[in-house]
Formats: structure tokens, sequence, C-alpha cells
């Protein structure tokens, strides 16, 4: 079903935005079932190697269900049809070759609603390093740590690490499972909007974060705080009703989107759309 | 708690429908057991309790007779009484109309002296025993000799305290059911321990692999009606498949000269047990599977998690108070279970414990006795009917001391898991 | 004239106060415009009640374009306005500034009138810069109407008609030094008419900027320094 047609795309993209920038992840024309209603259309996006890419768009319109086809999240769910083309780091993760665990290790994720394991806060963020098969408790704390100190959770946990996690606040729990996504030091990113809770502090120093993790990372961000993707994506990638309408350098689509359904958005407005 | 209270407080007196009718329930629920507990106290104390000794004298049917004996029961119009038992347990009981009785004493000097085997003879004054024949108990015949109608309060309820003890821990006249609760217990537990792997790992495989295939419909709907299933005819079953099949295989196997797994046993009746159970463990167990959030699996497995390794770190540890549930449904069930043990291995008499100090310890292959069993057996057995019935209602209350006792421990397990998760849950 | 769908946010507060800036904006517009238009007919009546009066309004011009500003701030501050909305903000910024530059060139014209006194120059000279003061304000009046009408075709135009002004300005340029040369007690006089002429020309290239800021309002297209003026290429594409 792979179509390697040159004008994917051209429509949502302009032509030679990423131009010699290698792909973290790429979907070409995919198109996602939920029992037969449809939730993703066709979707063509690229999305580059260590920058930052920012997905937009209004609540339902399959934000969440398009990074779960980067990690095959969407087997879990029965009744969930994918078809198209789905590549991370240049492998097709739909092979039948492909080991789920390998992937998803590859391929950390950060929920939409933080979903701490009730265990306790250290157990939370060395589960998969564990899974890893790290046995050393030496180095298993040294990167806890570090992982919770990334995140910018550390000063606030560091004398309750044998807590549960659930008795953390909402937003430490958020940045929780971004420590837990952290710790095992995956290549891709995806988060659905991690920064929900936070307050403006943690979400600038979350926003710092996601900016330095540029360096490592190429990160997937759901968000629906326009500012927030403004300040932090290199590239915005913008969706309604189950399709990617636009994808463009940050800049562009914060000052001149071409679409007006994009400028809509981003600006607050209402229209009688087509749907 | 005592918030609770008052809230219970404050709805009572609103007069909340909803808690007076749960109260209600509550209640009749708890006045049922403990009106079951009584009766079977009251009747099982019978067993126990020391019968005064009367010097009887009456119009029989060669003239006049006169006996000394235990009065077992008396009303309006007859008093049951039972002489002193030379030849055989239960054998001496006489019905006496009162328009026949002439004379009653209850003599300070009686004596009732109980023998090793169950009878009991009764004396007056300080006379030694000695039969209509001549013949002379040996001292050590006798087990307790007690001034009967000379008993304090206490004296008495210490002998019938004494008594009971005696009855469960084996050292009464006949026996007494320790085998019997040894085996319950034994087999309980060796049930419980069957059926959790097995009945945990079929419901893992329901819930979290077969999806909604149609292996996995057919399995579930067999499970919906294997739990309706009488439990006799999984006795058949076990008789069939276990004892004979299996059994008989392995002692062709083994080239055993006498039967050993190819008669009931104790390894028989707790794989039928764990049969019978299955089906509740599994729709417990898948119930409480389902209630494991969608987004911990998920988490697990975005972190690279396998299927197994998700299910072992993240969902059964989460499970857990559900599982202990699934335990507590199985062991109710599957302890008060009588009809389908007869046919796979529970016996009214056996020789050895099915767990002993002898090497390996636990005897698979042993036939081991049950509390239901005996409830059974002294129930019908028709020998010595009054005391006989009293035992049964002794063991049958020990039944159910074992079941509320086996219950009672999963409950508080299962609470204080819920407690742990509760706490890690605020 | 709404053409940027300014009227369509969900905030209907945020709608209100966009549209009071571009109200605003008009009314300065308007105000430059009149204050213009004053100057010059005080140059060509040599009224000197007509100066004063452009010389006392010129403060009206300064307020407004503080409080254009100050506006802009808040909108930017509490809305955090992106995309046509962001440019409209950043354009009128710039537009307002310029058009607070031709008020002051339009009281520059008025002082003119004081500083000639009664000098006396040719018909023919105060003939061409009246042209020059009518065509610059007609420049001034049609680069509004883009702004009001958002219309970035005639922005273009207006944009291009630029050279019209240009071309006038060199002729009487060249004419006034002229002047100079042959008659020397004339120069002071003719200097005053050189910078009037000045003026109005830079009003004329205010007016381009403004034209500029209309096309990026619009088009999101930055047209300043890219010789657009002087080209004939079209305007790019509008978004669908
Ligand atoms: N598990 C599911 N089963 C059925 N339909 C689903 C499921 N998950 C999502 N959908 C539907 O698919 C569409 C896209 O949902 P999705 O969660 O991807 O939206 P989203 O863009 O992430 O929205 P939000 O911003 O609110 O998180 C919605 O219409 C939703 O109802
Ligand atoms: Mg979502």
């Amino acid at each position: 079903m792979s179509t390697r047609d040159e004008d994917i795309g051209a429509s949502v993209m302009p032509p030679d935005l990423l131009a010699g920038r290698d792909l973290a992840l790429e979907a070409r024309a995919l198109c996602l079932e939920y029992s037969e209603r449809r939730a993703l259309d066709a979707v063509n996006l690229q999305v580059p190697r260590r920058q930052v890419t920012a997905l937009i768009g209004p609540s339902g319109c399959g934000k969440s269900s398009l990074l779960r086809c980067f990690n095959r999240l969407n087997d879990e769910i029965a009744g969930c049809r994918v078809s198209g083309e789905v590549r991370v780091l240049g492998l097709d993760a739909y092979a039948p070759a492909t080991a789920l665990p390998e992937l998803r290790r590859r391929v950390g994720m950060v929920f939409q609603k933080p979903n701490p394991f009730p265990q306790s806060v250290a157990d939370n963020v060395a589960f998969g390093l564990r899974l890893a098969g790290l046995r050393s408790r030496l180095e298993i704390d040294d990167r806890v740590e570090a992982a919770l100190r990334a995140a910018g959770l550390w000063d606030e946990v560091r004398d309750r690490l044998d807590d549960s996690a659930l008795r953390l606040s909402a937003g430490q729990q958020q940045r929780l499972v971004i420590a837990r996504a952290l710790a095992v030091e995956p290549e891709v990113l995806l988060m659905d909007e991690p920064a929900s809770m936070l307050d403006p502090i943690s979400t600038l120093r979350f926003e710092e974060l996601v900016v330095a993790l540029r360096e490592r990372y190429s990160v997937l961000l759901v968000t629906h705080n326009m500012q927030q993707a403004a300040r932090v994506a290199d590239y915005t990638a913008f969706m309604q009703g189950g399709r990617l309408l636009e994808f463009d350098a940050t800049d562009r689509i914060f000052t001149n989107p071409r679409l007006r359904g994009t400028e809509d958005y981003i600006t607050g407005r209402m229209r009688e759309t087509r749907g | 708690m005592g918030r609770t209270v008052q809230y219970h407080r404050a709805a009572l007196r609103r007069h909340d429908p909803g808690l007076w009718l749960a109260a209600g329930l509550v209640g009749l629920s708890l006045l049922a057991l403990a009106a079951i507990l009584s009766v079977l106290a009251q009747q099982a104390l019978q067993a126990f309790a020391p019968t005064p000794v009367a010097q009887l004298r009456w119009r029989g049917d060669g003239g006049e007779q006169q006996l000394l004996a235990a009065v077992v029961t008396q009303d309006a119009h007859a008093l049951v009484v039972r002489g002193s038992e030379w030849q055989r347990r239960g054998a001496e009981y006489r019905r006496i109309a009162r328009a026949d009785l002439r004379q009653i004493d209850w003599p300070a000097d009686a004596r009732s002296l109980r023998l090793r085997d169950g009878r009991e003879i009764y004396l007056r004054g300080d006379s030694a025993a000695q039969a209509p024949d001549g013949s002379r108990l040996a001292a050590a015949e006798i087990v307790e000799d007690v001034a009967s109608n000379r008993l304090g309060r206490t004296e008495a309820t210490g002998l019938m305290l004494r008594r009971a003890w005696d009855f469960v821990s084996g050292a009464a006249q006949g026996g007494g059911v320790f085998p019997a609760l040894v085996g319950t217990v034994v087999l309980v537990l060796l049930m419980s321990v069957l059926v959790m792997p097995l009945g945990v790992l079929l419901a893992l495989w329901l819930h979290e692999y077969a999806g909604s295939g149609r292996g996995a419909r057919i399995l579930r709907a067999a499970m919906a009606n294997l739990a309706g299933v009488p439990a006799v005819i999984y006795g058949l079953f076990g008789l069939v498949l276990f004892v004979n099949d299996i059994g008989g295989g392995l002692d062709a196997l083994l080239q055993s000269a006498t039967p050993r797994w190819g008669g009931g046993g104790l390894l028989w009746s707790a794989l039928t047990l764990a049969l019978l159970t299955l089906p509740v463990v599994v729709i417990a167990t898948e119930e409480g599977l389902a209630r494991v959030p969608a987004s911990l699996r998920h988490g697990a497995l975005a972190l690279g998690a396998t299927r197994a390794e998700m299910l072992w770190r993240v969902v059964l540890p989460v499970a857990r108070p559900a599982l202990l549930t699934a335990l507590i449904l199985a062991v109710a069930r599957a302890a008060g279970e009588v009809a389908p043990l007869m046919l796979v291995g529970a016996v009214k008499y056996a020789p050895a414990l099915p767990l002993d100090g002898e090497f390996p310890y636990l005897h698979l292959s042993r036939q081991f006795m049950h509390l239901g069993q005996s409830v059974y057996d002294l129930a019908l057995a028709g020998g010595d009917v009054p005391r006989d019935m009293a035992q049964a209602h002794a063991a049958a209350l020990l039944l159910l001391v074992v079941v509320v006792g086996l219950n009672a421990a999963a409950i508080v397990a299962r609470n204080r898991l819920r407690e742990r998760a509760r706490e890690l849950a605020v | 004239m709404d053409r940027l769908h300014l009227g369509q946010h969900i905030s209907q507060q945020f709608n209100s106060e966009l549209a009071a800036l571009t109200r605003q904006v008009l009314a300065m517009g308007g105000l430059v415009e009149a204050q213009l238009a004053t100057a010059l007919e005080a140059l060509a009546a040599r009224d000197l009640r007509q100066v004063a009066h452009v010389v006392a309004r010129e403060d009206e011009v300064n307020a407004a374009e503080l409080e254009i500003d100050a506006r802009c701030t808040q909108i930017l501050a509490r809305r955090q306005p992106a995309a046509s909305d962001l440019r409209l903000v950043l354009a009128v910024v710039r537009m307002v500034a310029n058009l607070e530059r031709i008020g002051d060139e339009a009281e520059r014209i008025a002082r003119i009138v004081e500083k000639l006194g009664n000098a006396e120059l040719p018909e023919h000279y105060t003939f061409k810069l009246a042209q020059m003061g009518s065509l610059v304000r007609d420049q001034l009046r049609g680069t509004l109407d883009t702004f009001a009408r958002m219309d970035e075709t005639r922005a273009l135009e207006r944009l291009r008609r630029d050279r019209e002004v240009d071309v006038l300005y060199k002729e009487l340029t060249r004419l006034l030094v002229d002047l100079m040369q042959r008659e020397s007690d004339r120069v002071p006089a003719a200097l005053e008419m050189l910078w009037g002429a000045r003026a109005l020309e830079r009003i004329g290239d205010r007016c381009k900027n403004i034209c500029e800021q209309v096309i990026y309002l619009v088009r999101g297209k930055d047209v300043r320094h890219t010789g657009l003026s002087r080209s004939a290429a079209p305007l790019p594409e509008l978004k669908q």
C-alpha cells in the first residue's frame, strides 16, 4: 500500500521544507479506523530527526491516535485498524518482523493523562531500566536521579522516592511519567500534552527541557497550548478532522499559515466549516 | 471509623431508606448465621455435656424393673435413658413412659465411667465395676470416672470443654474428628494451590491473549456453564478421569503391586475440587483483570515491556485483591463440598493422616477423612443415634468454623492488600 | 471590510478590541489627512490662522499615536495574537509611526507660511507645488482607504503611483535650483519652497510604507526593500 508518490504531502508542506533532513518518523497515506469509524484519513507526516515538531489541532482530530501509530500502541486497542505506511527511524514499523518491545524502547511515549504505576516513585522511573535488563542498583539509582532531575522533579521527590507515585500531585505525576520515559533514553519521544497540568514555571522548565532534548532526541509534541508550540517547536503540523492539513516551519505557521483553517485555529476564530 | 459511624447515625436520623434497607439485610443475614450456629452449637453440646444418672423404678413388661441409667432426654410423656453399656456402645437405650414410672432418684453417689471405646458404665458408691457376667473392667480401660450428679457448674463446664477438645484433637473415644479436620484443611489448601495458578493462567489467557476469538468465546461459555454443574458430577468425572484412567495408568506405569494411585486419594480429590472451583476462579480473576486500567497497560508496553512483562509487573500486582477474592470464593465453595469427595478419596476411617512427619510429609495418594464425610457418616450411621447425631452436629459446627476461618484468613489478607492498594492510590 | 475575518474570533471581546483598534487607526488617519489638507490650504492662501490651527492639532496626532501604541502593547501582552492578528498589530504599530511622521511633515509645511512672510514667488512655482500637494493628498487618502478596505491590490497600485510624486518632486527641485541660480535675492523663499516639496515627497514615501504594511497585513508577505514599487510583479498568492 506504499505509494512513493513524490507529491504526497506536497499540498500539506512546502516542497523543499525538509530537504536534506533525516527523518525520525514518517507516515504515508496513513489511515486509521476505530471499528469502522475513521479517525485518521490519509495522513502524510514527516518528523525530522533531532528537531521538535509540534502537532496541533482541535480536540478529537486524531492527534493521540496518530501518535499511537508510531509506537504501534494502537495494536492494543480492539477494533483499531491501521493502513498505510509508518516508518520509524527508517524502518517500517508495521512490518511483520518488527519487534514491538524493541520499537517501543526506541520510541518513548508520554501519555495525555499521567499514568504512573501504583508503585514507588523510584520504581516507576526504574521500570523501563529494569525491563531493559539493568540490574546494578547503583546504576539504576544514578539513572533514576538523572531522569528525575531532567524532568525537574528531583528536588520535590528526593526525600520520598519510596512513597507511592500515586500520592504525587497531578503536575508531579506528569513530570514523573516524563522522567520514566526519559530514563530509558529513547531516540524518539512522543509526547501527548505533557505539560497540561503544570504551573507556568514548571511549564517553562519543561519547555527548556524539550529544547534541550533536541540535541539528542527527536520530539513529536502534541499540545493545545499554541504559545507552547510556538515557543519550543521547530516545525508545526496542524490537524483537523483526522487529516493533516498543514505542515510548516513553526515561524511560518504562527505568522502566516497557508491555510485559512490553520489560521482560524491558531488565532481562535470560528467559521462554518465543511467538517 | 468514628466518622463512618457518625455518618451512618446521621443517615439513619435522616431516614435514608437505602441505609435502612442495607442495615436490615445485613442484620437478617447475621441473624441467619447466628441461628445456624446456635442450633448447631446447642445440638453439639449434647455430645459433650455430662448426662445426669438416675436410679429408676418402673413397671415394665415383665413386672417391676429398676435400673441405674443416664437420662438422655425427657419430656412430658416419656424419658429416654441409657443403661450401662456392658456389651456394646449404643445398645442400652430404653424409652420409659411417664405413666409407667414409679420412682426416679438422682443419687449423689452415682458415677459414670467412660471407657476407651466410648462405652459408658454407671455405678453407685465406690463399688468396683463388675459386669453382669462377673467380669471386671481393667483400670486401663477407664478413661473417665465422674460423679455425675455431684458436678458443680464449673466442673461440668470443664468436663464439657475437655470432651469437646478430645473430640476435636482426636483423643476422644472412637477417634474424634481430628483426622477429618486435618484432611479438610489439607485438602482445601492443596486445592487452592492447584486451582489458583491454573485459574489465573486461564483467566490471563482468556482476557489478555484470546481476545474475542472463537476459542475464547467457547471457553467462556463453558466456564459459565461449568459453574452450574452439580458437584457430584464432578465427583463422577474425577473418579473416571483421575482415579481410573490417570491413576490406573500411573499404577500400570510404575508396575506397583497394590493399587496406589488407582484408588481414591488426596491428590485426586484436590484436583476434582480444583476443577469444581476453576470457573469461579477464572470468572472472578477475569473480572479483576478487566478492572486494571488500560492506561497502566499502555504505560508498561510503551516502555518496551513484552506482554508477559506487562502482565507480571503491572497488571497482576494491581489485580491482586481480585485474585484473593477468587481464592475466597473458591475456598468457600470447596470447603463445604462432600458429595464428589466420597467418590474420589474421602473415607470414613483412614489409617493414616495425609500429612505427617514421615517423608515426603504430604502423602498425595493416601485416602483421607473429611469433616463433611464425618457429618454424613455420623448422621446416618445409626448405631447410637442420640450420641452420633450430637457428634454430627459438633462435626458440622467444626466444619463451619473451618470454612469461616479459611475465608476470614483470605479476607483479612485481601483487605490488607486493599489497604495497601488504597494507600498507593491516595 | 472584514477581509481578515477580524470579527470571527470566538472571543467577542477580542473582536471588539481589534475593531476598536482599526477604528482608531482610521480616525488618526483622518486627522492626519485633515492636517495635511489644512496645511496645504494655509500655504496656498498664506493664512496664518490655519497655520496656528495645524500647529495646535499636532498634539492630537501625537496623542493618538501613543494611545494606539498602548493598545497594541496591551493586545500583545494579553492576547498573544498569532498569524493575521499578529500581523495586524505589527502593521498598525508601524503604520501609526508613519502617520505620526506624516503629521510632522504637515506641520512643517504649515510652518513654511510663517517663514515665507510675504515674499512673492512666480505663479508657475506655486502652481507646481500645489499640484504636488494635491497628488500627495490623494495618495494619503487612497492609502488610508486601502487599509480601511484591507485591499492589497489597491495598495500595490498606490505603492506604484508614488513614482508620480517623485517625478513631480524632481521637476520642482530642478526648477527651484534654476531659480536660485538666476535670482539670488529669491533664494530664501525658493529654499522654503524646496523644503515644502521635500516634505511632500516624504509624505509620499510614508504612504508607500503604509501600503507595504497593508500588503503585509493581508498577504503575510513583507514587501519592504523588495523593489516591488519599481517592478510590475504580481502579488504572492492569497491563501485558500
Ligand atoms: N479507543 C478508541 N475507540 C474508539 N474511538 C476512539 C478511540 N480513541 C479515539 N477515538 C476516536 O478517534 C477520534 C480521534 O481521537 P484522538 O484521541 O486521537 O483525538 P485527539 O486529537 O488526541 O483529541 P484530544 O486533543 O482531545 O486529545 C475521536 O473522534 C475519538 O472519539
Ligand atoms: Mg489526545
